[in-house]
């Protein structure tokens, strides 16, 4: 099973199977700010990196959030 | 559903409705909250929600609802990552208000949206509309005809606007020790059309003197953003008249940014406002939905008091 869908599954304790790359707050639900930032939290945990305010604003999308830690992952 | 629930916006409040639509294109993490806040608050919602954001469309023009809609973003996530910090420090962060300035005030491009992400909680938190409805139905009807109020702190001007249109017959001097926080509090009020009653002050609440006290006074997301908040209900009771009602708010174990204050319960309020003179009325606690995982139930506290004539009363 693919990591980030498994943190953003365990964050909005929802099932992974159910989730995508187009999985967003709009259709998934339990998926609110607080889970966004949780998942935010999770994987800074897990990366060792921190995720700006601008950045959380992007979390619209599994998809997004891949690409906005791909990116942050490779500028280390 | 979504498509019903935005149409029927449209119709009651179209301002209130763009702003729905840019939250749900552009920031959809916040929509949850306040389509829940529209739901369970649909008359408030609209209400409020339709004026503020008329108001805003005015005063900002073209850009407002991504001007709120990103404010809101930053003002939410922000409080969000205090609030489970809070919960595992168990005190708020800051604790002085030169560690605030420092951190938050001096951050121009911050406070832009700061201003405007407090601005928009009032219509877009359930418990913050609740409170408004609360100053609304029990506050502003034991204000006399015709009556002077001061305001202290009034940040982005919503409670001077909202007071203002709901009574005309009144007049307003609104204060706050922040130039840029009038200057849109300003702008709020011109957009409102309220701007010939109401007068704005840069002035530290904690000192200001006026010339002839007031007939009623209120005092809107301030007392939690003080070292020592007890001062501020002190002078309101300086400014006003005896008798006079007065409305405070204030955020109990909510952790903000710069929140220095750490209200542990309503009980701390209520003496406070007593011990300066005023005798309670009423009060209203509200809080968002309650969430398990958490330490802290954060509220928002709305007291309506007056200025005791006599020792007991």
């Amino acid at each position: 099973m693919d990591e980030l869908i498994e943190i953003v599954a365990q964050q909005l304790d929802w099932p992974a199977e159910g989730l995508s790359e187009h999985s967003s707050p709009v259709d998934t639900a339990n998926w609110d700010s607080l889970a966004t930032l949780r998942i935010a939290m999770a994987l800074e945990v897990m990366h060792g990196v921190a995720f700006s305010t601008d950045e959380l604003l992007k979390f619209n999308s599994i998809g997004a959030i891949r690409a906005l830690l791909e990116a942050k992952l490779e500028c280390r | 559903m979504l498509q019903d629930h935005h149409s029927n916006l449209m119709r009651r409040a179209p301002a209130l409705a763009r702003l729905y639509e840019t939250l749900r294109a552009d920031y959809p993490t916040f929509l949850a909250a306040v389509k829940a806040t529209a739901e369970h608050e649909p008359d408030d919602f609209v209400e409020l929600g339709g004026a503020a954001m008329g108001w805003a469309e005015s005063a900002l023009g073209t850009d407002a609802c991504q001007m709120i809609a990103r404010g809101y973003g930053y003002f939410v996530t922000d409080v969000n990552r205090q609030h489970i910090e809070y919960c595992l420090r168990g005190r708020y962060k800051n604790k002085t208000y030169k560690e605030v300035y420092d951190s938050v005030y001096d951050n121009d491009s911050y406070m832009t949206f700061y201003h405007w992400g407090v601005f928009a909680t009032l219509f877009l938190w359930r418990h913050h509309l609740r409170l408004y409805a609360f100053y609304r139905d029990s506050f502003l009807p034991l204000v006399a005809e015709k009556a002077s109020l001061v305001e202290m702190g009034s940040g982005s001007g919503i409670w001077t606007a909202i007071t203002a249109r709901a009574r005309p017959d009144c007049r307003l001097s609104a204060l706050d020790i922040s130039k840029s926080s009038l200057d849109i509090a300003t702008r709020v009020a011109a957009a409102a059309e309220v701007g010939d009653r109401v007068s704005f002050t840069v002035a530290d609440a904690l000192t200001y003197e006026s010339e002839t006290p007031f007939d009623a006074g209120l005092s809107c997301f301030l007392l939690e953003h003080l070292e020592q908040p007890e001062n501020l209900v002190a002078n309101l009771a300086r400014n006003v008249k005896s008798g006079a009602p007065v409305f405070l708010t204030a955020a109990i174990t909510a952790a903000e940014v710069d929140h220095i204050y750490e209200f542990r319960n309503e009980g701390e309020v209520f003496r406070l406002i007593e011990a300066a003179g005023f005798r309670i009325l009423e009060a209203k606690s509200a809080a968002p939905a309650p969430d398990p995982r958490f330490k802290f139930l954060p509220r928002s506290l709305g007291v309506i008091a007056v200025k005791k004539t006599t020792e007991h009363w």
